[in-house]
């Protein structure tokens, strides 16, 4: 069985996304960095953007502190989100300067952009898992 | 038009300005002397949800389309960061779509035709926080068309040719999370760049805009990113109707994309026509006195693709 990211996919997930989920069922979330020029990604991607011979890319974990940097509240939603909406997608930016789109869930107000989050892994079934941001 | 050689230009929301480009790159480069540039869309034929659903896989599918980020979605998560970042108000985004259908009003080929108040625009039901239906653009079907010909070809098809003086075209990162700020649209401020330079001319010799107000924030962010206010004033100017007809730069005075309508690929070639009219002075109640340089911006997805084309008389 192949593991999946999110509640929903439309596409046959190459072995990048399964390594990736795996490690999220462990609560680990993992960003790649470049073997060549230390250059980090979340989400994680096979190959670094400056070209280097080598393509050698590892994973590493990436922090769980957060900063809302921008969020929406969908009322109006695609078809696959319907029965969740209300919901908040939130953009936040890791300490270590990567930024990531996700829920944020467990909030009692209007989200405040500056506010600090924590970003969360979560696993849905066996075949899924997920990240979240909550508030600190 | 059967035997006509055809070609099918795709670039999401900026399809209309992707297709004129195209169409000048073959006149310029000898290949053909004209060439009619189509743009229409049919998009009533699946209802609103499905159109939601088609529309948000847009962005990033792999990695943001699982959090159910609908398209006005991820512009208004731009709307929260420049709210947050510049004290931009609801109030103001509200105000560009009161303004768009107070033109909109005037122009018999918008799709929906009613002037709204303020108030009505602040209290309309949410789609994706802060914006509510009247920040959204309308799901439309239209078609829109120009023929594109050499200048010195130009005289034989009318007295009252338009130029193409400047094209710019720039883009972003497809997905939202990668971008440095979420309170502009480099594609535009890249576009706009090239398209002025082209035309050697400034953003402050512009005399009439045609924007692309896909969400009422997209129109904020546009008269930043191109120039006409500085990064953070937008807003207060829109309260302020410099947007208006008489103010320091008319905008979107056919209704914009949030009344005349948006079919996606008949969005930037209806720009054109727009300002085709407004530099001959054919726009009746609409117009703007001696407009003589227009601009037209065009933005695909959520910036992936921007065109900004600026269009004159000529000398």
């Amino acid at each position: 069985m192949s593991l999946k990211f999110g509640e929903i996919s439309y596409e046959d997930y190459p072995s990048l996304i399964n390594d990736f989920t795996a490690q999220l069922m462990d609560d680990k979330i993992m960003g790649t960095q470049c073997s060549d020029c230390n250059e980090k990604y979340f989400p994680p991607r096979t190959s670094c953007e400056n070209f280097h011979k080598s393509q050698s890319m590892g994973f590493f974990e990436v922090s769980r502190e957060a900063v809302l940097k921008g969020f929406t509240i969908i009322h109006f939603a695609p078809d696959s989100h319907a029965d969740k909406a209300p919901y908040v997608v939130a953009i936040g930016e890791l300490a270590d300067g990567l930024k990531v789109l996700a829920h944020l869930v467990g909030i009692t107000s209007q989200p405040k952009v500056g506010m600090k989050m924590k970003l969360k892994a979560q696993k849905i079934n066996d075949e899924r898992a997920i990240y979240k941001f909550t508030p600190v | 038009m059967t035997g006509i050689p055809t070609i099918r230009v795709e670039s999401a929301c900026a399809t209309g300005t992707a297709a004129i480009i195209t169409a000048y790159n073959m006149i310029k480069s000898g290949f053909r002397d004209s060439v009619l540039v189509i743009g229409a869309e049919k998009m009533t034929a699946v209802d609103s949800a499905v159109a939601t659903t088609l529309m948000a896989r847009a962005g990033d599918l792999r990695w943001e389309f699982p959090f159910g980020c609908s398209f006005p979605g991820y512009y208004a998560l731009m709307a929260t960061s420049h709210m947050a970042e510049f004290g931009t108000t609801k109030e103001m985004l509200s105000a560009v779509g009161v303004k768009n259908h107070h033109y909109g009003a005037k122009n018999k080929y918008a799709h929906l035709r009613k002037e709204i108040t303020l108030e009505e625009a602040m209290k309309a039901v949410q789609i994706a926080y802060p914006l509510n239906i009247y920040d959204c653009s309308l799901i439309s079907d239209g078609g829109a068309a120009v023929l594109l010909t050499k200048e010195s070809m130009a005289k034989k098809y009318t007295d009252t040719p338009i130029y193409i003086d400047g094209i710019g075209m720039g883009s972003d990162t497809m997905r939202m999370s990668d971008r440095a700020s979420l309170s502009e649209l480099k594609g535009t401020q890249t576009a706009a760049r090239s398209a002025y330079k082209m035309a050697g001319i400034e953003a402050n010799d512009v005399d009439i805009a045609e924007v692309h107000d896909c969400f009422t924030i997209a129109e904020i962010l546009a008269m930043e990113d191109l120039g006409f206010y500085e990064k953070g004033t937008a807003g207060p100017a829109v309260l302020d109707q410099q947007t208006y007809i008489g103010g320091k730069i008319p905008i979107n005075v056919d209704g914009g994309l949030k009344s005349k309508g948006h079919p996606l690929g008949a969005t930037g070639i209806s720009q054109a026509v727009e300002l085709r009219k407004q530099l001959l002075g054919e726009a009746n109640d609409r117009q703007v006195d001696g407009a003589s340089v227009g601009l037209s911006h065009n933005v695909g997805q959520t910036g992936q693709f921007v065109n900004v084309m600026i269009y004159s008389r000529g000398n």
